[in-house]
């Protein structure tokens, strides 16, 4: 009976250390030493901010590129020369995805599923990057003039690449759900992703979410980053 | 029995407790979140911040550009069609539409020669378009600046590389293995996004498919030559 009792209280010390030291893990881990709760206010207000702050930004860009093009507007004014070399430059910048722009496009939703609470597996479609990739590919076949990632426009630079558990797209971490945007005939961007065994079938049949909508206009945002070379020289 | 009520009581002091804990919890605003939802919103949050700094980066360039357009247009010692053309010239290199050539790597790659196994499917030791696609991000990724596949410029928006039976398909070119890719950057950084474990060259090698990669301090990479207005865009 003694006995009993010495094994049961071992076993209620080594419990009482697994437990401390899953807590501790947790703590340092995920919280970053603070509790739950405080964690959990921080981060929402900080998101809050986080977003204030960049829907400004997103605001002085544009009035930014206003006043760039008044000013180009009042030089076209002067002499048609000019003009024609305005609209010229234009014309290249919307081409290398400088510009923001608005079309007849289709929007694609892919998500991961739900958790699968018998089977404990997460699918992350981020570990599936190269469907991504594909489906990009199939969109740059059936004709699409611009395509977007989660408001990340994509220009002979973009990446797409697996970091962590989220993907990076020129050079900014995104993560699921991935809302796509691409521009050109509808119809044909739709038919080519939603074809027999084609791309849309095939993400489906792994698991994931995916959703295909057309849309009358759809707005895609200019190429953030900035390109530089370092390296190549043009070639005279 | 006693007994007993010391402990009756005794837990009902920590109910107590508890239950004034939580009510504190709940009137300060505070909800609950799971540890994984938490995690998701760290994530958003690294994800919102970069995006910030990307954002700030572009306000800077915007009001540098604004500068060099209003001097150039008020300084008559300026010309300012000529301004005009540089900007023009170096849009055409963001958009890959000036040949271009630098340091980087050429990228062999080619159907593999090693013997099937018994009952394996051919489709193992063969070059697809998704391989080349891999291949291709993985030097974006390594900060290549123009990439070409047989000579013939990868861009963006319009470029495709699609599988078409035993040949691959780029810029509506047809090519057969082997394929040859290029690209101008840093030498070191291409050549160990090829080269490192890991990468998507590395499994291609252990299917048994051939992948070499060479340095070359001078590689000339040809523009884009399919320029077109579209159709779509506004």
């Amino acid at each position: 009976m003694k006995k009993d009792y010495f094994w049961i209280g071992l076993a209620c010390i080594v419990l009482g250390v697994f437990i401390a030291f899953q807590m501790k893990f947790i703590q340092g881990t995920y919280l970053n030493g603070s509790t739950p709760t405080q964690k959990t206010v921080g981060i929402l207000n900080e998101l809050a901010a986080v977003n204030a702050e960049k829907e400004q930004l997103i605001e002085e860009v544009s009035r930014l590129e206003e006043q760039l093009d008044d000013i180009q507007d009042s030089a076209s004014d002067e002499n048609a020369i000019i003009k024609n070399l305005t609209d010229e430059l234009n014309r290249f910048k919307s081409f290398s995805g400088m510009t923001r722009v608005t079309g007849m496009g289709i929007l694609i939703t892919i998500d991961n599923p739900p958790q699968d609470v018998n089977l404990g597996l997460d699918k992350n479609i981020a570990y599936d990057y190269k469907l991504i990739l594909d489906l990009i590919n199939e969109l740059n076949s059936a004709g699409a003039e611009a395509i977007s990632i989660n408001e990340q426009r994509m220009v002979n630079n973009t990446e797409i690449r697996l970091a962590g558990t989220q993907v990076n797209v020129n050079t900014i971490p995104i993560s699921p759900p991935f809302i796509i945007k691409a521009i050109g005939n509808s119809k044909t961007l739709d038919g080519a992703l939603n074809q027999r065994f084609g791309i849309v079938q095939n993400i489906r049949e792994i698991g994931y979410y995916i959703e295909v909508k057309q849309a009358e206009t759809i707005e895609l945002p200019a190429f953030n980053g900035s390109i530089k070379f370092q390296y190549a020289n043009t070639v005279r | 029995m006693t007994n007993k009520k010391n402990v009756l009581i005794f837990l009902s002091v920590l109910l107590g407790i508890f239950i004034a804990l939580q009510v504190r919890l709940v009137s300060s605003g505070a909800k609950y979140m799971s540890i994984k939802d938490m995690y998701a919103y760290s994530i958003e949050l690294e994800s919102q911040k970069s995006e910030i700094d990307q954002l700030n980066n572009k306000i800077n360039e915007i009001k540098s550009q604004i500068d060099a357009y209003q001097t150039a247009k008020d300084d008559d010692g300026i010309d300012y069609e000529a301004f005009l053309m540089s900007e023009i010239e170096s849009t055409r290199k963001i958009a890959g539409l000036t040949d271009l050539e630098g340091p980087g790597v050429i990228i062999i790659v080619t159907d593999g020669t090693r013997e099937l196994n018994e009952n394996e499917n051919p489709n193992n030791i063969l070059v697809h378009d998704i391989d080349i696609r891999a291949m291709v991000d993985d030097l974006r990724n390594a900060g290549a600046e123009a990439i070409s596949i047989n000579n013939e410029r990868v861009v963006f928006n319009k470029s495709n590389v699609q599988c078409t039976g035993p040949t691959i398909k780029v810029n509506d070119q047809v090519f057969a293995p082997p394929y040859i890719i290029q690209a101008i950057g840093d030498r070191k950084f291409l050549e160990s996004a090829i080269n490192a474990p890991g990468s998507y060259s590395e499994s291609l090698r252990q299917w048994g498919l051939f992948v070499e990669v060479n340095t070359s301090i001078n590689i000339n990479i040809p523009a884009y030559d399919g320029f077109v207005d579209y159709q779509y865009l506004n």
